[in-house]
């Protein structure tokens, strides 16, 4: 666990420094759900 | 607002909280490995920077990172404040001295105060969803268990007693489940049913998971453990079902084998439920042994291993998986990073946690150190 969290954070922390953003991923739910709402 | 590469300011001031959170995570793994394997004794100066670069450093950074991405919305001040204050607060834990810890916690805390005005405000002018209530309920009870926590360490610097009853307690109740829990939950509905409004099973499911922390904080501080006790593991039963039965038809139903970030979401809701029920017979066996304090120094052995396995499934299982699911889909959606990455970092993570659980949960060393590395 301890040695594939550092692996993960050695590949994101790269990502992060040279690779473009996906904010679009990130985009507001076009749906809402079908449970009963208060809203 | 964009920054230089076209990415909206939200966005970019996310990813730069994540690479703070990230650097500071690093020294929770190495003192974590070091110290589950036996290779270094750490003292308790130690052990508390261990716990707060993880709790602190890397969840609460991360949480308040996947905040912006959650609401579209960034302050970079904010931001900035919190970057610089949070690594410091964690360096005082380590030096030892309660004058630079308590002076280190007031400043934070006034920045939490900070964080909370602004995400109370950003959460009244905008879209009132289910996710983002729980974000922010949970970021609350973030806010008044740093208080706790803060005032414990002016207590210690000032070597007078500001707090009545179990602080300790009261503030390590309110941040686990109170707040960690409850943020992954908000987070967890947002990426998996994605709902927009506030359905009334969600509403009780959140008010009660945050009503259930702050009963148990206030109580340990009045010396009422026993009735609060009881209280929470009925909060926290009502609580857990109902995401169970919300959650679960759609999450445990996601391709576990695809390299996508959502099965981390999926496998955050399982570990939800594992440590919550594990926390909540720790508490059962608590309130039924009439016992008035919650210090681990005056559990039996067995419990501290249990309350350990719940923690580590929170901070793992739970927010971790979730801001591992989060960073791939902010950094990773547009790479050329190989695919057989995702599952190493997936399946490492979460089968790796389950054998250290397994470890912690039998009191078996050589299992832990397995599921450790």
């Amino acid at each position: 666990m301890g040695t594939t969290l550092l692996i993960a954070l050695a590949i994101l922390a790269y990502a992060a420094l040279r690779e473009p953003l996906s904010d679009s991923e990130f985009e507001p739910a076009a749906t809402a759900t079908a449970e009963p709402s208060v809203a | 607002m964009s920054t230089q590469h076209g990415a909206p300011t939200w966005a970019a001031t996310a990813r730069n909280l994540y690479l703070v959170a990230m650097a500071v995570f690093v020294v929770n793994i190495s003192i974590g490995i070091l110290n589950g394997a036996d290779v270094v004794e750490f003292d308790h100066n130690q052990i508390l920077t261990h716990v707060h670069a993880g709790t602190i450093g890397w969840l609460t950074l991360t949480i308040v990172a996947s905040t912006f991405l959650l609401f579209r919305a960034a302050d970079v001040r904010l931001m900035l404040a919190l970057a610089i204050l949070v690594p410091a607060y964690v360096l005082a834990f380590y030096t030892g001295s309660f004058v630079l810890r308590a002076a280190g916690g007031v400043a934070l805390l006034i920045v939490i105060g900070w964080l909370l005005v602004w995400l109370w405000r950003e959460f009244l002018a905008g879209e009132r969803s289910m996710p983002r209530l729980a974000v922010v309920l949970g970021l609350t009870s973030f806010g008044y268990g740093a208080l706790v926590g803060v005032l414990i360490q002016v207590s210690l610097a000032a070597g007078t007693n500001l707090l009545p009853g179990d602080a300790v307690g009261a503030h390590a109740a309110a941040m686990t489940f109170g707040y960690l829990v409850l943020v992954a939950m908000g987070l967890i509905e947002w990426r998996i049913l994605g709902t927009a409004d506030l359905p009334r099973a969600g509403l009780v499911q959140i008010g009660s998971l945050f009503l259930g922390g702050l009963i148990i904080s206030v109580s340990l501080l009045a010396g009422q453990a026993q009735a609060g006790g009881g209280i929470y593991l009925l909060t926290q039963l009502v609580s857990v079902v109902l995401f169970a039965v919300r959650l679960w038809p759609r999450s445990l139903r996601v391709n576990w084998l695809a390299a996508e970030p959502v099965r981390h979401f999926a496998a955050s809701s399982i570990w939800v439920v594992f440590a919550l029920a594990l926390f909540m017979y720790i508490v059962f066996q608590f309130v039924s042994s009439g016992a008035t304090s919650s210090d681990p120094s005056e559990a039996p052995p067995f419990a501290v291993g249990i309350l350990l396995a719940s923690d580590h499934s929170a901070y793992i299982g739970i927010v971790t998986n979730i801001m591992l699911g989060l960073l791939a889909m902010l950094l990773l959606s547009r790479s050329s990073l190989p695919s057989w990455l995702s599952h190493v970092i997936f399946w490492g993570v979460n089968l790796g946690l389950a054998v250290f659980v397994i470890g912690l949960i039998s009191d078996t060393a050589g299992i832990k150190r397995i599921g450790l590395r």
